[in-house]
């Protein structure tokens, strides 16, 4: 077998720091050094973040300069990812400077803009379900297809909680799909979640998997 | 009209605008709609960092290099040097981060490994045994109902499992095929599978549509407030 290893340092790093955090859940006198490593993983990932927020704007700069007939939309991004930088770097320096702990400007930036946007986007979300719901059954009519959209329809029908609409059988119908056939799926995806996670992780705990360019 | 209220109408006017943008998209893909994604991104991403470095880089990093006793500013310290070297991962000398990155890899690893097994599989596993055992039943409730309850749950976890094995019987010139009894088996777990996506189907669907009404009800309570009592009446 030859195994070309292109960043022994890098790996071995790796290696060394994942056993020492793993062995830290089962074995109680690493515990200490897991809170360590875990500090030095969240400050690192928070570095990462803003590495990629650093990126993104790269990106966009390239889009800008490059007369890309989508630029405009590169132009109104970096706008307003500055804009509200600027807000919240002004908020933060009248904090931590200044001692007046306020994120008003910063709030009003997420009541304002973020929010309505998200909430909207996830209210276009209701149509494009409902869309897709009936569309279900006349592209693929099988019984699970089937067995999905009724589902759909005891669930959402049992849920209604005005009560004029409401109808306790299908009330307790919801309830049993949820307690029961539901949470049994779940558990399975659950479990099939956790052993994937497992394998992809022991994989990188072992060198076989190295994700960060060795 | 005072500032406070200005800056107050400015928001709803903003938001107005902003929630009528993303409902264009329910006349197809159009720049309306791109507008306000691309502004959308761009907040998102700003308050992102905001938050990160407020929540995480100065009470953990800062702070500590500055107040904090001898053993926190060591930490921080060494802290500092992996951290810069990450920065680099956005320059030409990118290679340079890849120790760094071998740091946060190493460490997300292990972490996802530990919490998949304590967090996930031990009390999946747990919830699963105490369903079909008589000693974990609630003595108020039926005995039959929760046994073949509890029966079906176990079904429905072991044949979802094995639906995700997809391991072959390696047999010279023929097509790589399941054992028969585990494709048997699957096609219960795709039952259950059916179900239980059609209950987080059903949730999603709710909440969405919590969400289309809290927009409508928005945009109403917006269109009276600048005098269109057009439905007065209502």
């Amino acid at each position: 077998m030859n195994v070309k290893l292109h960043a022994p340092i890098s790996t071995a790093i790796a290696i060394g720091v994942g056993i020492i955090v793993l062995a830290g859940y089962f074995i109680p006198s690493v515990e200490s050094i897991r809170f360590i490593f875990l500090r030095t993983g969240l400050v690192l990932a928070a570095v990462a973040l803003l590495v990629g927020i650093i990126n993104l704007i790269s990106v966009h700069i390239r889009k800008l300069g490059g007369g890309d007939e989508n630029s405009g939309y590169s132009l109104i991004l970096l706008i307003s990812l500055l804009v509200t930088l600027g807000v919240g770097i002004t908020d933060m320096v009248q904090t931590y400077l200044f001692g007046q702990p306020n994120f008003r400007m910063t709030n009003w930036v997420f009541t304002n803009i973020q929010m309505p946007i998200e909430t909207s986007l996830l209210a276009v979300t209701a149509v494009s379900l409902i869309y897709a719901a009936a569309s279900i059954l006349r592209k693929r009519m099988d019984i699970n297809a089937v067995i999905f959209f009724f589902v759909v329809l005891l669930i959402l029908l049992g849920s209604v909680a005005i009560p004029p609409a409401t109808i306790p059988l299908l009330g307790g119908i919801r309830d049993w799909i949820l307690r029961v056939p539901a949470l049994g799926g779940a558990r399975g995806l659950l479990l099939g979640i956790a052993l994937g996670t497992i394998t992809t992780g022991i994989r990188i705990l072992m060198g076989t998997d190295r994700p960060y360019g060795g | 009209m005072t500032t406070a209220n200005l800056l107050d109408f400015i928001g709803l006017a903003l938001g107005f605008l902003l929630t009528i943008l993303v409902f264009s998209y329910l006349l197809g893909d159009n720049p309306f709609f791109r507008l306000a994604i691309h502004i959308f991104i761009g907040v998102a991403a700003a308050y992102v960092a905001l938050v990160t470095v407020n929540n995480v880089l100065i009470p953990r990093l800062i702070v500590p290099l500055f107040q904090g006793g001898s053993g926190e500013r060591l930490l921080s310290i060494l802290l500092f040097i992996p951290s810069l070297f990450l920065i680099f991962k956005v320059t030409p000398l990118r290679k340079a981060g890849n120790w760094s990155v071998a740091i946060l890899v190493g460490i997300g690893a292990a972490a996802a490994v530990g919490g998949a097994i304590t967090g996930t599989l031990f009390p999946q596993i747990l919830g699963t045994i105490n369903s079909v055992d008589p000693a974990a039943y609630d003595v108020t409730n039926n005995r039959w109902n929760q046994i073949i309850n509890g029966i079906i749950i176990v079904l429905g976890t072991l044949t979802t499992l094995i639906y995700f094995h997809f391991g072959t019987q390696d047999i010279p010139g023929r097509q790589d095929k399941r054992l028969p009894i585990i494709e048997k088996i699957s096609q219960a777990g795709k039952v259950f599978l059916a179900i239980t996506f059609g209950a987080l189907y059903a949730g999603v669907f709710l909440t969405a549509l919590a969400a289309l009404v809290e927009r409508l009800s928005f945009l109403w309570d917006f269109l009276n407030k600048i005098g269109f009592q057009l439905f007065s009446s209502f």
